[in-house]
């Protein structure tokens, strides 16, 4: 009888986690967020996928990257040569937008695929450091970012892999659900300005559409853990 | 013997007694206790000389060690306002930096063609 009822406590306790893991996992990221000490990598992670994503976008517009700066803040800057302006200028929060919730995606799909991603991200930090990153605080947070992806390809416990892969692209997700709001601060600086310069299409238009991109994006992860 | 001892003893007050010893046209025939007031007199005199060049040299010390530290204020005075004229002047120049800096960025980004994502 014991043995039977702690079989269904295992089965219960599985289930309430299969229900509600994403709401868990994204608490679990809004709670972090608060914390002083502990958001500030995660804002670190954010701010690269943000600069990564304007400098792919460079790349594939036919241009190429000349610098990646990162600041202690969470601020950052892409350095680019060439390459069509509006896609530039547009990618860097959809970009990591799309980061977030193709990390959480690709763990969710498989144990082997979160390692295999785990490990792409590890070497595109490494060749960021080597190809782009040029003054010693943007070498340290890419080496800080590069260390978490290594200590996570580490864990022996795949599922745990899976589990904080998840939470990163969350954390990237909701980042860059609120990052466009700092725009609006009446100083016509960043990318909302850029865009605004280039079709005339009001700062706050473009906020509201990258904003929305990142809803989307959180639902269409919150549909597909419901399935 | 004790009369000199007694007046020997206040130093400090020696600095507004006379400097100059008290001459005395004293006559050889004189009685031995008159010999020994005036040798005592004498002593007192002398007593009162040394603690008068004693008081001296500590008057003129301190004068000299407080005109020493009234320049030395002012030294100070005139380094640390020198030193606030030298940092505001940086502070101008590091103005003028910044913003010829900004022409020269946007200068250099025309000519090369790069651009600043934020």
């Amino acid at each position: 009888m014991s043995v039977t009822s702690s079989n269904n406590k295992n089965q219960e306790s599985s289930s309430f986690w299969q229900k509600y893991h994403f709401f868990i996992l994204l608490i679990t990221a809004v709670v972090i967020k608060q914390l002083p000490f502990v958001s500030i990598p995660f804002n670190w992670l954010e701010s690269y996928f943000h600069e990564i994503s304007h400098g792919i976008a460079a790349i594939l517009t036919g241009g190429n990257v000349l610098r990646i700066q990162l600041f202690a803040n969470g601020a950052g800057l892409c350095t680019t040569q060439g390459g069509i302006g509006f896609v530039i200028s547009f990618s860097g929060y959809a970009g990591a937008t799309l980061w977030g919730w193709g990390i959480y995606k690709l763990a969710s799909a498989h144990q082997k695929v979160a390692q295999a991603f785990s490990v792409l991200i590890f070497i595109l930090l490494v060749s960021s450091i080597v190809f782009w990153g040029r003054d010693l605080l943007t070498w340290f947070i890419l080496l800080v970012l590069a260390a978490i992806f290594l200590l996570t390809i580490k864990l022996k416990k795949l599922y745990y892999l899976q589990r904080l892969m998840q939470l990163f692209g969350l954390l990237i997700l909701l980042n860059s659900l609120f990052s466009p709001s700092y725009l609006l601060d009446g100083r016509h600086l960043g990318d909302g300005a850029a865009l605004a310069s280039i079709t005339f299409i009001p700062e706050i238009i473009w906020v509201a559409i990258w904003f929305s991109i990142a809803l989307l994006a959180l639902y269409s992860l919150y549909k597909t853990t419901n399935k | 013997m004790n009369i000199s001892s007694s007046f020997s003893s206040p130093l400090s007050s020696g600095i507004n007694k006379p400097v100059t010893p008290i001459k005395n046209s004293v006559a050889s025939a004189e009685p031995a206790y008159e010999i020994a007031q005036e040798q005592s007199s004498n002593n007192q005199t002398n007593s009162n000389v040394a603690i008068d060049e004693q008081a001296i040299a500590l008057f003129e010390q301190n004068q000299v060690s407080l005109s020493l530290q009234e320049q030395a204020s002012k030294n100070n005075f005139s380094s640390t306002s020198q030193n606030q004229l030298f940092a505001k002047n940086e502070t101008a120049v590091a103005n003028y930096q910044v913003v010829s800096n900004l022409a020269q960025r946007e200068s250099i980004q025309q000519l090369f063609g790069v651009d600043l994502f934020a």
